[in-house]
């Protein structure tokens, strides 16, 4: 990105606390803005449904989410974490990252083993940010289920616990974040924080009893992911979403991909009868892949499970032009609402970038991110978007897509 | 002098489809948003709707409903440390109350220790209260929460009101401008909005009927007077702001007699003040008043632009940034310009841009 520091300046200028167009890629935008992550999230239009689809995904069965890459499928993906770590109906959300590491398919196993860790770590994560010091006091029964659980979940899980216990050892001299609490240091595991999570002495002490060391035992695959689903039935929980993503991030072929997820499907049936539904975040070629799949398999599933596929109109990327100006402004007054706000009049900026962007939220967030660049570079005093940088913009991504 | 203490809701709402919509999603077994915002600009009815809805559920028996009026919780000083917005005396105070009132209706609800976590205190009672089986939707009403600042509004949000709404049994009501965005990204993903002005367009008829309750309030040994006549002096103003119309009918009501007398610009400029200074519910100022070079942006923009405008053309005719100009932010800020659907269009709010071009600048005297 030419000229940073111009371009801070410029969003300075109009009146943003931060740029919310530097990053079109939701788990770098989590890094980058993870205070103001969630202000982001602004809904798409979904087939076949036309209702909230978080909504949609939070209902107990198991889900088929296709849509092409930058269509928010990430963004959906966290924001559904997000709720369900903020509405409290004794649903635990269970993060499942299909990650760069894996070389080759995994076996039935390798992924009983991955998902047993992430459960550990989510489960833990969300008892700390529901613990009230005003509730009855954890039974030792439900402390010794999570001890199991903090040693399947590994160094990151420790690391944090650790932070955690520190922070609270000195709550008396520490003022905390009025803002989020503890729950700061949730980038330990890669999470951001999501609600306010009060430190007390009360917590304090569970944290104590969950570090003390117990003996390593050997990864135990699907019987380790049951015991935590036990442990987390032992604290309240009943119903279990797993959200599975990352399918795409190192090979692209249909085969590869569904080589990735078939051992999966094949646990469906089980994990349903468990309270355990898998929400599949996927690339849109899977969607005939997975469908035949499922036909030969297991036609119950295939008629019951819900498949929307994420679509963007004009509408709706408007709507996620004026949420991110929403999120990225500071200052009260007047706020802008797209792009128009910021142009010479008459240029239909909004529509412009909307039509270029041809229904790819990522699409859009990248020309307006080399919109600003373009018109920083230009005239970095000037608060208005002219046609000369429209003309430039247009230029620059005629010649990104031919390379 | 105006009161408002005059401004009795049981005489001035009749917000027929408001009232109805709100009751039948506050009835509702299940709802799609449990976060109900109640939009209005200032004055526009906004308190008196659901000071109106409270009376009826409290009434004994009907349902659990607590009223939290934001600004009486919040240090309205402290703008800058996070950690001091909310005031401990006020809260638990507040607190107190809607636990008594719980544990009087339910009393299987425990005692809640004092605790200096506000929010764990919060999450404890909205805990405990879905935890009773209610037969009905427990109901938290949330007045002024446009009031205060926008960092005083994220505090409130994150140590209150998303600790009332984590809990799934709980609906809350919530009032503020349309251009007040309720901080908390989970009250933002289970927010449905109301506009009153589209449910309940004020008219002449409802500024007659809201004359007839007041004159015979007051003079109810008197036969009602015919108000049209007199509304007639009016060219431009619409009778589509109660408050508005309050205070007209107050002033132009000669006290203690049967009769109307004409109002002075002086009178109109008063009103529009008192339009936009009224005092908050315990009688403490809303918002610094506006300068007088405020007043007069405020009254070249209602009388020289079009209705409906982009702010190319403020921009044009004044030679100020739109986003940018402090004038422009303050207006803004007290919801007396607001923005069309978020769209790239504004108006001066309803009511208030009629008014001030019935105002003769030049005779009036600025204090």
């Amino acid at each position: 990105m030419a000229g940073k520091n111009k371009r801070e300046i410029f969003i300075k200028n109009i009146g943003l606390d931060h740029d919310p167009f530097e990053t079109p890629v939701a788990e770098q935008e989590l890094a980058r803005v993870q205070d103001v992550f969630y202000s982001y999230y602004s809904p798409s239009s979904p087939l076949p449904t036309q209702e909230d689809l978080i909504k949609s995904l939070r209902r107990p069965q198991h889900a088929f989410v296709y849509g092409h890459p930058g269509d928010g499928k990430s963004a959906l993906r966290l924001t559904l974490d997000a709720d369900c770590r903020t509405i409290l109906d004794g649903t635990l959300a269970v993060t499942y990252i299909l990650g760069e590491d894996i070389e080759r398919p995994l076996s039935l196993e390798e992924h009983g083993i991955r998902l047993a860790k992430t459960l550990a770590i989510d489960l833990t994560l969300a008892l700390i940010e529901q613990f009230n010091p005003l509730n009855p006091s954890p039974t030792e029964k439900q402390i010794q289920a999570l001890q199991r659980q903090i040693q399947i979940g590994g160094r990151q899980l420790k690391r944090l616990l650790r932070t955690l216990l520190e922070k609270l050892e000195n709550l008396e001299q520490s003022t905390p974040d009025p803002i989020w609490g503890i729950s700061k240091d949730w980038n330990i595991i890669g999470k951001a924080p999501v609600k306010y999570v009060g430190g007390s002495d009360k917590l304090r002490k569970l944290l104590k009893k969950l570090s003390i060391k117990i003996e390593p035992e050997t990864p135990a695959g699907w019987v380790d992911f049951w015991k935590g689903i036990n442990a987390a039935r032992e604290w309240g929980f009943t119903r279990f979403l797993v959200m599975l993503d990352g399918v795409d991030i190192k090979q692209r072929t249909p085969e590869t991909m569904m080589g990735l997820i078939k051992p999966l499907l094949d646990m469906l049936h089980k994990t349903e009868s468990d309270d355990v539904f898998i929400k599949l975040f996927l690339p849109l070629e899977l969607t005939e892949w997975v469908e035949d799949y499922l036909k030969s398999h297991d036609r119950d599933l295939y008629s019951s499970a819900f498949s929307p596929i994420i679509e963007w109109d004009d509408k709706t990327l408007r709507q996620l032009l004026a949420q991110r100006f929403r999120a990225a402004s500071s200052r009260s007054g007047p706020r802008y609402t797209g792009l128009d706000s910021l142009a010479i009049p008459n240029l239909n900026l909004d529509e412009n970038v909307i039509r270029v962007a041809k229904g790819s939220p990522r699409r859009l967030l990248r020309i307006i991110s080399d919109l600003i660049d373009i018109h920083v570079a230009r005239d970095s005093d000037s608060f208005r978007f002219s046609q000369e940088d429209w003309e430039k913009c247009q230029q620059k991504l005629i010649e990104d897509e031919r390379t | 002098m105006f009161s408002l203490s005059d401004y009795n809701p049981d005489y001035f709402v009749d917000r027929p489809a408001a009232l109805k919509r709100i009751r039948e999603w506050a009835d509702a077994e299940q709802v799609e948003k449990r976060v109900l915002s109640v939009v209005a600009p200032p004055g526009g009815g906004k308190t008196w709707v659901l000071k109106r809805l409270h009376s009826e559920w409290q009434n004994p028996g009907k349902r659990f409903v607590v009223w939290i009026d934001v600004p009486t919780l919040v240090n309205r000083a402290e703008e800058q440390d996070r950690n001091r917005m909310i005031n401990p005396g006020a809260f638990h105070q507040c607190f107190e109350k809607a636990l008594a009132y719980a544990q009087h209706r339910y009393p299987q609800i425990p005692p809640i220790s004092q605790n200096v976590d506000f929010a764990a205190m919060v999450g404890r009672l909205a805990k405990l209260l879905c935890d009773s089986n209610l037969d009905k939707a427990p109901l938290v009403i949330v007045d002024g929460y446009d009031e205060i600042t926008k960092r005083q509004a994220e505090v409130v949000s994150l140590h209150i009101l998303e600790r009332i709404i984590e809990q799934p049994c709980i609906r809350l009501l919530i009032a503020h401008r349309a251009e007040w965005t309720v901080r908390g990204d989970s009250i933002r993903r289970n927010q449905d909005r109301l506009f009153l002005q589209k449910l309940d367009p004020l008219s002449e008829s409802f500024a007659l009927h809201q004359f007839k309750m007041l004159f015979q309030n007051k003079y109810p040994d008197i036969p009602l007077l015919d108000p049209n006549p007199w509304m007639k002096q009016f060219k431009l103003y619409k009778w589509n702001h109660p408050l508005i119309n309050h205070f007209l009918f107050e002033h132009g009501l000669v006290a203690g007699s049967s009769q109307f007398r004409q109002l002075t610009n002086q009178e109109l400029y008063e009103c529009t003040r008192t339009m936009i200074e009224r005092p908050d519910n315990g009688g403490n100022p809303r918002y610094s008043p506006l300068t007088i070079d405020e007043f007069q942006l405020l009254h070249r923009i209602a009388t020289q632009i079009t209705e409906e405008w982009a702010k190319a053309e403020i921009e044009t005719m004044l030679n100020l940034n739109f986003h940018l100009d402090e004038r422009i932010e303050k207006l803004f800020d007290l919801g007396l310009i607001v923005n069309i659907s978020d769209g790239s269009f504004y108006h001066v709010v309803d009511g208030l841009r009629d008014l001030l071009c019935e105002i003769d600048i030049s005779q009036v005297k600025f204090i």
